[in-house]
């Protein structure tokens, strides 16, 4: 029996001690921000969209409820038996005295421990200084054999496969086949990437698995695969899940690519980049060459002038062309001496002319002759009564002879 | 590669490819003899058709590493 009191308790309303209640709920520091795992149960989705439940684990039950704001964001789609964790504030429900969890984030189980490994591990590894940026080894710019460390039946070498195949496939690929989830695949890594770095020749190492959930890319936060790759004597690629997916084993890699496909990218040069580049140097090798050429051509040519100006050939030209000199001067000195012969053959010709017997005749000489033709040059070669031709300038004259001079008696004409 | 001269090869592209920078390098610095130049430019042009052969004709070699078996040939 409760005792009257000098100094009785006071009395609320039920209405006052449940805000009371409330605002003790929403002040403390646990129940304004908490993450509650439990399975769901009792999962109810009415039109308003809000989304209510009940988080149970074998001892207690917690009611949820979800607003439709945040029901429309949730990364799963949340069934009864489903093992998870909701974030938010617990508050009470005052008009059924009800307190309950107002989540306004959920995850399956398991994913927030994890995460919380995660970072635990990442901090003690980079304090270690594995992921230090001057234990990078920078890639060979063309290997030419590559290390594959990836599951044999899955996507990623497949992936890797063609982009190599597409890209440049004169590289030869050694593959170490491994699991890459579960609990034998930390080792099955570790082991692959070792037996590489026992091959010789090898240029590059790709380490690669295709996307999943955290908990299926967890062998690659694995200590043991994260110090396997931090001390890897050969260079290392990490292609592991999708672009958001960040795993310490990227963090321990020389190089952390996106996916498969893009380490399988960054492992090779490109066939077609090559090409152009082989063309490129093939235009300097002719370019090379024909400014030699060029060069020993000018020299040639020049050589070549230099020559022909003391050549004998030079001299035999300047000869020629005296020689040409004379030959005109020659046939001047000829031209001029037979001008002179014909002039003076003109002239002897003009006395010889004179000298005719027509021209004799013209000065009014005459010439006779016997009809038979025989020159008269003496009164004793005609008889009285001969016939006789007397050639005058422009005729004959026929004539008989009357009388010579030895004809005594006759006169004397002399011829 | 068989219709190749058989002392190219024998080299990788990469190894190709670095003998022909240098011959360029070569070609383009202190003047040689013509004949050294000569065969030089022959061999640049060598390489740059063997380079090119290559990138043409590649097939990708994939090699299984297998601790417990032979190692097997595998065209994927």
């Amino acid at each position: 029996m409760l005792q009257q009191s000098l100094f009785p308790l006071p009395s609320f309303t039920v209405s006052e001690i449940t805000r009371y209640l409330r605002e003790l709920f929403e002040s403390d520091e646990i129940l304004t921000e908490v993450w509650v795992q439990g399975e769901i149960s009792n999962l109810s989705r009415p039109a308003s969209g809000h989304i209510y439940f009940v988080l149970k684990d074998q001892n207690a039950a917690l009611k949820c409820v979800i607003w439709k704001q945040t029901a429309s964001r949730l990364p799963l789609t949340l069934q009864n038996g489903m093992a998870i964790e909701a974030h938010g504030a617990i508050g009470i429900y005052e008009r059924d005295g009800q307190y309950q969890l107002y989540a306004d984030a959920i995850r399956l189980t398991g994913e927030g421990a994890l995460y919380q490994e995660f970072l635990r591990l990442k901090a003690s590894l980079e304090a270690e200084g594995l992921f230090a940026p001057e234990r990078k080894v920078p890639l060979p710019e063309m290997p030419t054999k590559i290390g594959l460390v990836t599951s044999k039946t899955g996507a990623a070498l497949q992936d890797i496969l063609n982009t190599l195949k597409r890209r440049f496939p004169l590289v030869e690929v050694l593959l170490a086949p491994c699991a890459v989830q579960g609990e034998e695949a930390p080792p099955q890594i570790v082991a692959a990437i070792n037996a590489l770095n026992q091959e010789p020749d090898i240029d590059l190492i790709v380490v690669a698995r295709g996307g999943g959930s955290l908990e299926d890319l967890w062998a690659f936060n694995d200590e043991r695969v994260v110090r396997a790759i931090a001390n890897s004597s050969t260079p290392i690629i990490t292609g592991i899940g999708h672009e958001t997916d960040f795993t310490l084993a990227d963090f321990a890699a020389d190089v952390r690519a996106a996916t498969p496909t893009a380490a399988a990218e960054m492992a090779v040069p490109d066939r077609s980049e090559l090409r152009e580049q082989t063309n490129a140097i093939g235009l300097q090798l002719a370019a090379a060459w024909r400014h030699r050429y060029n060069e020993e051509r000018a020299a040639l040519q020049d050589l070549s002038r230099r020559l022909a100006l003391v050549s004998p050939v030079w001299q035999v030209r300047n000869d020629r062309q005296r020689l040409d000199e004379l030959q005109g001067r020659l046939f001047r000195n000829l031209l001029h001496q037979m001008t002179t012969l014909r002039g003076n053959t003109l002239n002897l010709s003009r006395h010889l002319a004179a000298l005719s017997p027509e021209a004799v005749l013209q000065r009014g000489y005459a010439i006779v002759r016997t009809t038979e033709g025989k020159l008269i040059s003496s009164v004793k070669q005609v008889h009285r009564d001969d016939l006789l031709d007397i050639h005058v300038s422009d005729g004959i004259i026929l004539s008989r002879v009357e009388a010579g001079s030895d004809f005594k008696g006759n006169g004397g004409k002399n011829l | 590669m068989t219709e190749l001269p058989s002392q190219l090869s024998d080299l990788s592209y990469e190894q190709a490819f670095n003998e022909l920078e240098s011959i360029v390098a070569a070609l383009e610095g202190e003047q040689k003899p013509l004949d050294e130049t000569v065969k030089l430019y022959e061999r640049g042009q060598l390489l740059v058709q063997y380079c090119m052969a290559l990138l043409d004709k590649a097939d990708l070699r994939i090699r299984q590493l297998n601790p417990n078996a032979p190692s097997s040939e595998e065209n994927a």
